[in-house]
């Protein structure tokens, strides 16, 4: 059980470590934005809006992740033709990241003192103007803990990939157990992959959540 | 294509069974997670080594997928000489995971109770060990119910992945009713009304109990 035979699977495993880098980033830019629309759409369309959102956001939120991976991988298919694994793999876990962001983003904005915008407004400010410039900025700053805590999930989802045959750090490993029968070895690295990966998010959120905190 | 509820109807005792096994897994997964969040977190408030023993652990498991935890566990496991038994190594490994999350959760809560609760408590006479049990505790698991609420919804969800290890759950079933039929979209919606049922009614129950135990103020 020694940790040093295990070394030879570095490469490979640094190779589909960059598969899963490559997921999150796409995913978590993806997710983010979507869901930011949503709760601003929600927003400006007032109660109806937040209804609908509250429902999206109560759905995807109440179902396992794996599932939606697993219903986008059989149910896209008879949609439309040709879906690669990828493709079914970013939907799920875009449209699910996307209901944890909106639900950050409408409460980041709620905390915002309805005042700033009555402010804005009287000074002439058009609504979407007001949003942009005053309460989206304002919301962004309480927004960043809960967003790098998402992002820290979505790394560890993009995981679940594997179970649906998309080659990235969990199905390298996978694939390498079967064969090799060394599994302290290779999943130790790619836990710790894996962990030096979150951490790094963790840290630079923490370092960016210092930079955007208020002056006193 | 149709939605062919009849086909769903058909086979629902399968779907039941799986969800059942859902079920019973959850709850044993939080029956472990539990005790080893609040044993953690009381550890974690003490300095010295256990502190640091068990901040690693949190760190640790908080950082690293269930997935591959659960792989370490389940094929870890036989190598040295422990039969992996896929259940058995499915609830460790929500155990685990979840008790490190919890940990954050119980040490919040701990800490959140004042601190002069303890020093009136030992002016009391009360030792320490007897005022956490009567006085901190109990406060502090009413501070923290919500969020242990959560988690344990969280752990519901979670539990999908014991699928990947061959166990027939929730998940399973229905992933093995897509293959053989070609009813998909039924499926998937079956089990997705079935999961959503679960962590509503966990969240019902949740917001009852806050609110029987909640302080007139």
């Amino acid at each position: 059980m020694s940790g040093l035979p295990g070394l030879r699977y570095l490469p490979i495993l640094l190779q589909a470590a960059v598969v899963t880098v490559e997921l999150s980033v796409v995913v978590v830019v993806l997710g983010t934005a979507l869901g930011t629309v949503l709760a601003v759409l929600a927003r400006l369309l007032g109660r109806p809006g937040g209804m609908v959102l509250a429902v999206y956001v109560y759905v995807l939120r109440g179902v396992p992740l794996l599932v939606l991976v697993f219903g986008a991988y059989f149910c896209l298919p008879l949609l439309v033709a040709d879906v690669s694994k990828t493709t079914a793999v970013v939907l799920a876990m875009t449209l699910y990241m996307a209901a944890f962001v909106a639900e950050i983003t409408r409460g980041a904005m709620a905390g915002i003192p309805r005042g700033l915008t009555d402010a804005a407004r009287s000074l002439g400010m058009p609504p979407m103007l007001a949003l942009r410039r005053v309460v989206l900025p304002l919301a962004a700053r309480s927004a960043v803990p809960p967003l790098v805590n998402r992002t820290v999930m979505t790394i560890k989802g993009t995981s679940l990939a594997s179970v649906i045959g998309l080659w990235e750090l969990s199905l390298a490993g996978r694939e390498i157990i079967q064969r090799d029968l060394v599994p302290f070895q290779v999943f130790g690295l790619i836990a710790l992959i894996y962990f030096l990966l979150c951490v790094s998010v963790a840290r630079l959120g923490a370092r960016l959540e210092r930079r955007f905190a208020y002056e006193h | 294509m149709g939605f062919d509820i009849q086909y769903i109807l058909r086979n629902l005792p399968l779907l039941l069974e799986g969800l059942r096994l859902t079920l019973i897994v959850s709850a044993l997964g939080l029956l472990l997670a539990a005790p080893i969040g609040l044993a953690a977190a009381l550890m974690r408030l003490r300095r010295g080594a256990a502190g640091r023993v068990v901040a690693a652990y949190v760190e640790a498991f908080r950082n690293t997928p269930l997935l591959i935890q659960l792989y370490v566990v389940y094929f870890g496991l036989p190598l040295i000489g422990l039969a992996g038994d896929p259940t058995v190594s499915g609830i460790v490994s929500l155990g685990l995971y979840h008790g490190a999350f919890l940990t954050e959760v119980f040490r919040a809560g701990l800490q959140a109770v004042s601190a002069r609760q303890l020093e009136a408590a030992s002016a009391l006479g009360m030792r320490h060990r007897l005022a956490m049990r009567r006085i901190i505790l109990p406060q502090a698991l009413r501070l923290m119910l919500p969020a242990l609420g959560n988690e344990f919804v969280l752990l519901v969800k979670n539990s999908s992945l014991l699928s990947t290890i061959a166990i027939v759950d929730l998940t399973m079933a229905g992933k093995l009713m897509a293959e053989q039929s070609g009813a998909v979209y039924e499926v998937f919606f079956a089990i997705g009304l079935m999961y959503l049922t679960v962590t509503t009614t966990a969240a019902l129950l949740l917001r009852r109990a806050e609110w029987r135990l909640q302080i007139a103020e």
